[in-house]
């Protein structure tokens, strides 16, 4: 994939170069989102298997569920997190936190 | 096995964190000035409103059951006590974990494309664990 360099950027505000990426990946933000619950959800059943015998690792996905909402909500507001991808966000966490508060 | 109270109350439970959810996030993007709020999309607007009216709707119905219980009296049966209003309460409780199921599994249908097949499998089971907790509670009371 070959994006524009960065001299084609036409806003110069912090919103506008977090917004650069999408224009060569529209996925970009999903993606990073992706990575962060990952990272979340991994480090909480990290936590959890040090602190207990037996760690769930279905509820630390829901829980990082909720973390990524939430970051990518902020993402809406700084115009870097399209709607579609947030709804696609937001359904894919429901899920997992259903999941989560089933198996309770 | 298939506890109708704790079923129940989960499903309570997922409605009420969906639904704030969903709150938070319109509230904050209205606050927010947001351009394109996701809730302008169709189905979520939907989603939310029936998932407000479904929780909206549990306090008068559970009242309603409540009125229903206490003006019974109960009849003597073979070593048990009969109570048919607990068939009732069993009727509109259940309606209620399902009406919360169907609202929430339009999302994942229509948004990530999960195949019918999966849904109807996901349905059967909730519905034969609905009918055997409430078995349970009409035959044992609990």
């Amino acid at each position: 994939m070959v994006c524009a360099g960065l001299e084609t950027l036409v806003d110069n505000s912090i919103t506008g170069i977090l917004a650069f990426p999408t224009s060569c990946d529209y996925y970009f933000y999903a993606k990073i989102m992706f990575a962060f619950w990952l990272i979340i959800a991994f480090t909480l059943y990290r936590a959890d298997k040090d602190r207990y015998i037996k760690s769930d690792f279905i509820s630390a996905m829901g829980v990082s569920a909720i973390a990524t909402i939430f970051v990518s909500l902020i993402g809406t507001l700084l115009k870097i997190i399209q709607p579609d991808i947030f709804i696609t966000i937001f359904v894919i966490g429901m899920v997992l936190i259903v999941f989560w508060l089933l198996k309770k | 096995m298939a506890k109708f109270y704790e079923l129940f109350t989960n499903f309570m439970l997922i409605g009420l964190v969906v639904l704030s959810m969903f709150a938070f996030s319109v509230f904050f993007q209205e606050e927010n000035n947001v351009e394109d709020p996701f809730i302008e999309n169709t189905l979520m607007n939907n989603t939310y409103h029936s998932l407000y009216t479904n929780l909206n709707s549990l306090r008068d119905e559970s009242q309603a059951q409540k009125t229903l219980f206490e003006s019974e009296n109960p009849t003597g049966g073979f070593g048990t006590i009969l109570l048919f209003s607990i068939v009732s309460s069993g009727k509109v409780f259940n309606g209620m974990v399902v009406g919360i199921f169907n609202t929430l599994i339009k999302l994942p249908v229509v948004i990530l494309g999960i195949d019918p097949v999966v849904v109807s499998v996901l349905s059967t089971l909730l519905i034969l664990t609905i009918i055997i907790g409430l078995w349970i509670i009409y035959k044992l009371g609990g």
